[in-house]
């Protein structure tokens, strides 16, 4: 599952950076972060609340609540900005090259029409089709993703369908006009867990057949075990490592994502205590210096709170740690 | 090992009809939701029995009818041998009083669980107020240092307000509150659902820490597998207001009986598993307005025959050396294949 072709990078995202200024000065959110998604990967982005992971999601499909801005950096989609699109511009590249898939479902559907509706809209925004030939694209989509009954579901409305059929929908939808990189936020935190392994194994094959991208913005680091190709973990706004997805959990090379790795209870071992990182994530306001990870790691050395380490190779993967620089 | 608590039979309804107007009107008849429907578990004093089922299974109801937050439909909840609750309560309220000041809660939500304009001194200190009225003022404050040192927060954080506090923190609030009258049982509905992994981890820590220096017997309700697995002495599963499976731990996870817990187990995504295929997991949990007859998994289980969808199964204990026990026809009549794959082999 680890070896994807080497192709050029769908999506490239080169330092970005999202701020908010606020009355007590501007707050940087996600600093500095640089990725590369090819056609057809899963990259996991992982971290714990506050670490940037959903924003860098956000600023990809250009959905930064005001005030947030993009400050900094470029977001390429098969070669072309996309960071810096007018506000029209950008909602047709929503939807058409990009799809969204939110935590929510409910929140993600209009409640008021029924999911046909919603599905046809899409799909004749973005594709030259005509009423009756989105209607039986819809249709197709439905049955895609596993919804029994396709034919007759698509006019009921979203609150007739359960959350794991609701989420199915969504994908539908985010699928509707064929996109090639599919931005998922938490798709499956709000299922069940034998919803959320349903949802996966639609997810995964589908990219499989339409050959689509994926960005899976998770804290759930099983889901990302099973799903993502390569893994960036995110840290106080800034990636700490990123590699390949065997590596980044057996193998890991940055001391927050080895706390955070033994932090996980897993049901295929018994463990009298868990690895703890004591503390906690630094609010915005207060981000150390240095490594912002410091003040919690147990093997911080002066260097460590002076200057800040930027990602370097680590075995397989690239950490940003003064420890895995060459002596 | 004594027991603690213990419930027997025990079934809780929630009438969720239309207004009498609308059944009147619409011709529509009541409603009734069974959120528990005969559960029987006995706790021992001293272990961690834990709780896992999808939501709306009825696990919350189950801890809310024993520290008495609802009242049983049906059963009797006894504590320390004093029924508390339901058929044959006990009418002596001071027996009841002292059994219910054994048992203290923690919820899920630490941001909705503490009062924001109460400071956590005051949070801390208020069960004992209520509970023994007359503790001097100084013994009270000296107790909640003693109890916010114990979490691991500093007496000097008494002053503060819950804002100032992470969630992480905030749990160690409710936490300290729950132990500061001196309870027996703690019963944790989803204690570290709302946390991040590594909060989580610190959580579960100081869980386990508390239990084995005070003695504490716990009930642990969580959606999350792995994480009952971690803390759990023993397991039940929930499907739809009934008890499917309840063995110890160790058994549960090596070799599951019910067909369900085999479901559960191999839908859980586990860090084991990098890029595996696993199996896919068919349906979802039916309308509990209107469960199927018989055995209630019988749409979604592979096993199921005409004895399954008539006749609902009554929790057995299943061969072999455990104290397990399972509530499935095909466990009983030994018609399961072998699984394949045990998870703790992985």
């Amino acid at each position: 599952m680890t070896d994807v072709p080497a192709a050029q990078p769908l999506l490239a995202v080169e330092g970005l950076r999202v701020e908010f200024p606020t009355r007590r000065g501007t707050l940087v959110a996600v600093h500095d972060v640089t990725f590369a998604i090819a056609p057809g990967e899963v990259l996991g982005v992982v971290g714990e609340s506050g670490a940037g992971k959903s924003l860098t999601g956000a600023a990809i499909i250009g959905l930064i609540d005001p005030p947030g801005r993009i400050a900094a950096g470029e977001i390429r989609l098969a070669g072309r900005r996309i960071d810096n699109l007018p506000y029209e511009t950008m909602r047709t590249v929503r939807g058409r090259e990009i799809g969204a898939v939110f935590q929510d479902p409910l929140t993600s559907l209009n409640p008021l029409y029924t999911v046909g509706r919603q599905l046809v809209e899409t799909i004749r925004t973005h594709l030259p089709m005509s009423e009756g030939e989105a209607r039986r694209r819809a249709i197709e989509l439905l049955e895609e993703v596993g919804i029994p009954g396709a034919a007759r579901r698509i006019d009921h409305f979203p609150h007739q369908f359960s959350g794991g059929m609701r989420q199915r929908v969504v994908i539908a939808l985010a699928l509707a006009a064929n996109p090639k990189l599919i931005v998922a936020d938490e798709p499956t935190t709000a299922l069940d867990v034998s919803i959320q392994a349903q949802i996966i194994q639609l997810m995964k094959r589908l990219c499989r057949e339409h050959g689509t991208a994926v960005m899976l913005v998770t804290h759930d680091m099983g889901v990302i075990a099973e799903t993502a190709h390569r893994v960036a973990v995110m840290y106080a706004g800034r990636i700490v490592e990123i590699g390949p997805v065997a590596d980044v959990i057996h193998r890991p090379q940055h001391p927050y994502t080895v706390g955070l790795m033994g932090s996980i209870p897993s049901i295929a071992e018994e463990r009298e205590r868990l690895t703890q990182i004591d503390g906690s994530m630094p609010r915005l306001t207060e981000i150390p210096s240095g490594c912002a990870f410091h003040p919690r790691c147990p093997h911080a050395v002066a260097r460590c709170s002076e200057e800040r380490p930027g990602l370097m190779p680590a075995g397989a993967s690239q950490a940003a740690c003064w420890l895995r620089s060459a002596p | 090992m004594t027991e603690l608590v213990k419930l027997e039979g025990v079934a809780r309804y929630f009438d969720v009809s239309p207004p009498w107007l609308n059944r009147v009107l619409e011709g529509r008849g009541r409603v009734i939701l069974r959120a528990v429907d005969g559960v029987d578990l006995t706790i021992r004093k001293g272990e961690t029995v834990g709780l896992v089922g999808e939501s709306g299974c009825g696990k919350s109801t189950v801890a809310r009818v024993i520290v008495g937050l609802y009242a049983p439909t049906r059963g009797t909840v006894r504590y320390d041998e004093v029924a508390i609750a339901g058929e044959g309560a006990a009418s002596d309220p001071r027996a009841l009083r002292r059994a219910r000041r054994g048992m203290q809660m923690i919820f899920q939500d630490p941001y909705a669980s503490l009062n924001p304009r109460w400071r956590v001194a005051e949070i801390v200190a208020e069960p004992i107020r209520s509970q023994a009225p007359d503790t001097p003022r100084g013994e009270i404050a000296a107790r909640v240092a003693d109890l916010l040192c114990q979490v691991g927060l500093a007496a000097a954080d008494g002053a503060k307000y819950p804002h100032q506090f992470s969630g992480g923190q905030r749990q160690r609030i409710s936490i300290a509150r729950a132990l500061s009258t001196n309870p027996a049982f703690l019963v944790c509905d989803e204690p570290t659902s709302a946390l991040d992994v590594s909060v989580q981890a610190q959580v579960l820590n100081l869980m386990r820490d508390l239990q084995r220096g005070l003695g504490l017997t716990y009930l642990f309700i969580s959606h999350n597998l792995a994480v009952v697995h971690h803390i759990a002495d023993r397991v039940g599963v929930m499907y739809l207001g009934r008890i499917v499976e309840l063995a110890p731990t160790r058994d549960l996870f090596a070799d599951p009986q019910h067909p369900y817990t085999r479901m559960l187990l191999d839908a859980v995504p586990d860090l084991t598993m990098t890029g595996e295929a696993r199996t896919a997991v068919a349906g979802e949990v039916p309308n509990p307005l209107d469960p199927p007859p018989g055995c209630a998994f019988h749409p979604r289980c592979p096993y199921a025959d005409e004895r399954c969808r008539r006749e609902v199964p009554a929790l057995r204990a299943v061969g072999g050396s455990s104290d397990g026990q399972a509530a499935c026809h095909a466990v009983e009549e030994d018609r399961l294949s072998p699984r394949v794959v045990p998870i703790a082999a992985r």
